[in-house]
Parts: C-alpha cells; sequence; structure tokens
C-alpha cells in the first residue's frame, strides 16, 4: 500500500494542474471579453452570474450542444486528431513548470511540480516544436483553401519565431548554468547590490523582449494573428471545425498562453520567488503560489492589453522583423551573455 | 522493484510501437500518413533513448527531427500536394523483389533481436550534461567542427539553388 502513495500524489499532482489550468483557461474567456469592453468603453457580458462571471460555463454547454460538421472533403483521421494534437502539448508543458515551494502536509513532503526534469527547458522547445503539427494538419486536412492558407502561415512564422525564441533561452541558461527549470529559479533568488532582484529581466533584458515578442508569435495572438486573420481567412486553419472541436482549439489556445506566461514568469522573473522573503514550510509554499500568479497573471493580462491595443503585421513584415530584427537581436544577446560569462561578471 | 518493471514493460511497448510505426511507413499509399507514422517512429526512438539514460539525445531527437525536419518534408507535401499512389504501376520485377526482401530483412532483424538479446533500462550511456559537452569540444572537437562545415555547405547550396542568379 504504501508503494502506492507516491504514484497516488503524481495522480493527484497531474489532476489538480490540469483542473486548475482548465480553469484559468475558462476565467481567461472572461477576461479576454470584458477587458475588451473595458479597452473599447463597452459593458461586455454582464449577464450570466455576478459581473458576468458564468458566461464561460454557459459558452462551454453551448459548444457541447452544437452540431457537428465536418467537411466531405476532408481527410477523417487526421481531422479529428488535429485539435487533439494542437491541446495536448500545450497542456503537457505544465508538466515542467515549479508552481511553488516543496511543503509538508499529512507528513508527505510534497513538490509543486509534476515532474524535475534534469532537462525541462529541453522538454519545453520540443513540445513548441511538436505543436506546430496540430495546426499544419487541422490546416491541411480540412480540404479548404483558407485553411491550408492559414496552417502554411502559421507553420512558416512559428518555425521562424522558435529560433530567436530558443537562443534567448540559451542565454538564461547560460547565464543560470542550468537546464532545469527548478535551477533556474534558485539562480534568480539572490539580491544584487543589495536592493535589485537577480531577476535575468534586469541582466537578461534585450534576451526578455526577444522571448516577449517570440511568445506573442507563438500563441498565435495580434499582433502576429495572421494564421487566423479573420478579415482575410475567415478564421484560417479552425474554419472548418465546429462544436467541441472548435471549442479545442480555443482551448488549446489559451492554454498555450497560460504556460507561455508562466514560462516568461520562470525564466525571467524568478517564478515563485520573492525578493527579500525566505520562503519556507507550508505558509511559504502558500506565498510562493501567490506570487507565481500574481507574475503569470500580469503577463496573461498584457496578452489581453496587447490583443485590442494593437493592429495585425503584414506577412512581409512579420517575416522581415522575425529574420531581420529579432534573430540578430538574440545572437547579439547570446554573445554578450558569453563575453559577460567568460570575464565572469 | 516496481518501478524497474514498469519501465521495462514500457520499453517493449515503445519498441513494438517503433516497429509497427516503421511497416506503416513503408505500408501506407498516402504520402500524409507515412509522414505521421515517421513522426511516430521518431516519437518512439526518442522515448527508447529516455528509458537507455540518453536523455539528452533523447530530447534532440524530437527537437531535430520532430520539430525541424519532419515539418520540412510536411511542408514539401502540402505545396507539392503530393497524391497517393495509383496501385499497378509497379514493375513486374519489383513484384517478385519486394516480397523476398521483405521477407530477407525482417527475418534478420528479428534473429538480431534475439540472438543479442536486446536489454531494457541499463543506464550504462548515462552522461551528465557538461561531460557531454566537455567531450564534444575536446576529444571530439575536429569531427563537430567537419560537421558544422558539412552543414555551412549545404546551407549554401541550397541558397544558390534557390536563387539562380546571385
Amino acid at each position: 500500500m504504501t508503494a502506492l502513495i507516491p504514484f497516488i500524489v503524481i495522480l493527484i499532482k497531474i489532476g489538480v494542474v490540469i483542473g486548475g489550468v482548465l480553469t484559468v483557461v475558462a476565467f481567461m474567456t472572461w477576461v479576454e471579453r470584458r477587458g475588451s469592453a473595458l479597452i473599447q468603453d463597452r459593458l461586455g457580458p454582464n449577464r450570466v452570474g455576478p459581473f458576468g462571471l458564468l458566461q464561460p460555463v454557459a459558452d462551454g454547454l453551448k459548444f457541447l450542444f452544437k452540431e457537428e460538421i465536418i467537411p466531405l472533403e476532408a481527410d477523417k483521421i487526421i481531422y479529428h486528431m488535429a485539435p487533439l494534437m494542437i491541446f495536448t502539448p500545450a497542456l503537457a508543458i505544465f508538466a515542467v513548470i515549479p508552481f511553488s515551494t516543496p511543503f509538508e502536509i499529512f507528513g508527505l513532503k510534497i513538490e509543486p511540480l509534476i515532474s524535475d526534469l534534469n532537462f525541462g527547458i529541453l522538454y519545453i522547445i520540443a513540445l513548441s516544436g511538436i505543436s506546430v503539427y496540430g495546426i499544419v494538419l487541422a490546416g491541411f486536412s480540412s480540404g479548404s483553401k483558407y485553411p491550408l492558407i492559414g496552417a502554411l502561415r502559421s507553420s512558416a512564422q512559428l518555425i521562424s519565431y522558435e529560433i530567436p525564441m530558443s537562443l534567448s533561452i540559451l542565454s538564461v541558461l547560460i547565464a543560470s548554468d542550468t537546464f532545469s527549470l527548478k535551477g533556474i529559479i534558485s539562480a534568480q533568488s539572490s539580491v544584487n547590490y543589495g536592493f535589485i532582484p537577480n531577476w535575468f529581466v534586469f541582466s537578461q533584458f534585450i534576451g526578455f523582449f526577444v522571448f516577449l515578442i517570440a511568445m506573442f508569435a507563438e500563441t498565435n495572438r495580434i499582433p502576429f494573428d495572421l494564421p487566423e486573420a479573420e478579415a482575410e481567412l475567415v478564421a484560417g486553419y479552425h474554419t472548418e471545425y465546429s462544436s467541441m472541436k472548435f471549442a479545442l482549439f480555443f482551448l488549446g489556445e489559451y492554454a498555450h498562453m497560460i504556460s507561455a506566461s508562466a514560462l516568461i514568469t520562470v525564466l525571467y522573473f524568478g517564478g515563485h520567488t520573492i525578493p527579500f522573503v525566505n520562503l519556507s514550510g507550508f505558509g511559504g509554499a502558500i506565498l510562493g503560489f501567490i506570487s507565481f500568479s500574481l507574475k503569470t497573471g500580469f503577463f496573461l493580462w498584457l496578452f489581453v492589453w496587447v490583443r485590442w491595443t494593437l493592429p495585425r503585421f503584414r506577412y512581409d513584415q512579420l517575416m522581415a522583423l522575425g529574420w531581420k530584427f529579432l534573430f540578430p537581436l538574440s545572437i547579439l544577446n547570446f554573445v554578450i551573455t558569453i563575453f559577460f560569462k567568460w570575464v565572469n561578471l | 522493484m516496481g518501478e524497474l518493471m514498469t519501465a521495462n514493460v514500457l520499453f517493449y511497448i515503445f519498441l513494438i510501437l517503433t516497429l509497427l510505426f516503421g511497416l506503416f511507413v513503408a505500408l501506407f499509399r498516402s504520402p500524409l500518413y507515412s509522414l505521421l507514422s515517421l513522426l511516430g517512429v521518431v516519437s518512439c526512438l526518442s522515448v527508447l533513448f529516455y528509458f537507455y539514460g540518453a536523455t539528452f539525445i533523447s530530447f534532440i531527437q524530437l527537437i531535430v527531427y520532430a520539430g525541424g525536419i519532419l515539418v520540412l518534408f510536411l511542408f514539401v507535401i502540402m505545396l507539392l500536394k503530393l497524391q497517393p499512389e495509383e496501385r499497378g504501376g509497379e514493375h513486374p520485377l519489383f513484384k517478385v523483389l519486394a516480397p523476398i526482401l521483405f521477407f530477407a530483412f525482417t527475418t534478420a532483424g528479428i534473429s538480431i533481436l534475439f540472438v543479442h538479446r536486446i536489454k531494457p533500462v541499463e543506464y550504462k550511456f548515462y552522461v551528465e550534461m557538461d561531460e557531454f559537452s566537455y567531450k564534444l569540444f575536446t576529444d571530439y572537437g575536429l569531427p563537430f567542427e567537419a560537421i558544422t562545415l558539412l552543414l555551412l555547405a549545404s546551407a549554401v547550396g541550397a541558397f544558390i539553388i534557390a536563387k539562380r542568379k546571385i
């Protein structure tokens, strides 16, 4: 029986993380609509529940009862597989993200992350590489023009922006001397010159800038939402999807947004650490989790904020920004990081 | 002990899956399905590497093959609109040769499996990341640089082919 306990603990952790992420996804759809209303001086959904908070539940129920239409031209197997191939990698990234410090409950030492992988960063890069397939296959298997164009655009965009993203992650790895996300966080827990926290956003600000832009592109959000540009491509790669499959694309996009915000927090803002505060015990774990959520929440709001403020790029502008601006900038940041590591500053 | 047992069972499951996906790569007539099977082969191989303790190689396998090379294959299939092959266009000689070769190779493969007794989970290949990179830049420095030169040459070649006029 005692041999089963670690197994059960892992199962509970997975359940809590998936449940938590899906709840935040539902909440984010509400934030997106209320936030856009705030920015555009409207009211937004406010009828279902207090402040319209139950709107996501109503939307979910509606999705379940919608008729599902499958195009005749579609490649049936791949058409059914594609939404899952988008949704699964977006959720799987949360397996390596540390949410707080370890704590003890009922005599069990619990680490608030699912798996402390030594190569956590490589795992994340691998997953973000695989998430291209869902979009491309969705567009390709629909057997229609607009999704195909959306898929082509998106794959070119994702591959282009993966390079500056990986290069800026590489600089973080050099600065922190480790591949594990926990190690990266603990490398940022100290304080410089007595008042500046040793967060990589200060020492790696070029890398942070590049990574933030690349994350907007990787999540297909405005100003990089060319794969689903509604004015040109109807809805891009998911034009032909309806009912719960469309909802899966939606959930996947929001889950991706949350994982992107969590990654920015972990890589550049010290994760769950709070400067000058030593987190330990159960209270420390809760404080750490609050700090992590606040930082992640800020970036989630940034995603919404930017979406309702900026217009969309033209495709050539997007490619020029990726290859002629971000790519050299990330290499510059890489060289600077190596130089400072070499002279040991 | 229980953990090792689970790992062994998983190892054999992924071994069989790798072989099955490998078969599918050759058997599917639609290039898209072949490509997806190849994706399956690559992913299962990376899991097998992981079981052998070669964690770094297993993730690099996913990043380079699944995230890079196979996406380019997918691009080619999408842009050229490759259709599934028609049945019956083969040369008669191939119809005789193909089953013979298939039989020969599978027997050889299975006998190798039985003779050498492929064993799961032996952590003899396990290397730490810093040890790995140190070896790469000292003992294997020359081959490593040679490979980068090869990559550079192929990149220049691709550029010239694509540009036509320079």
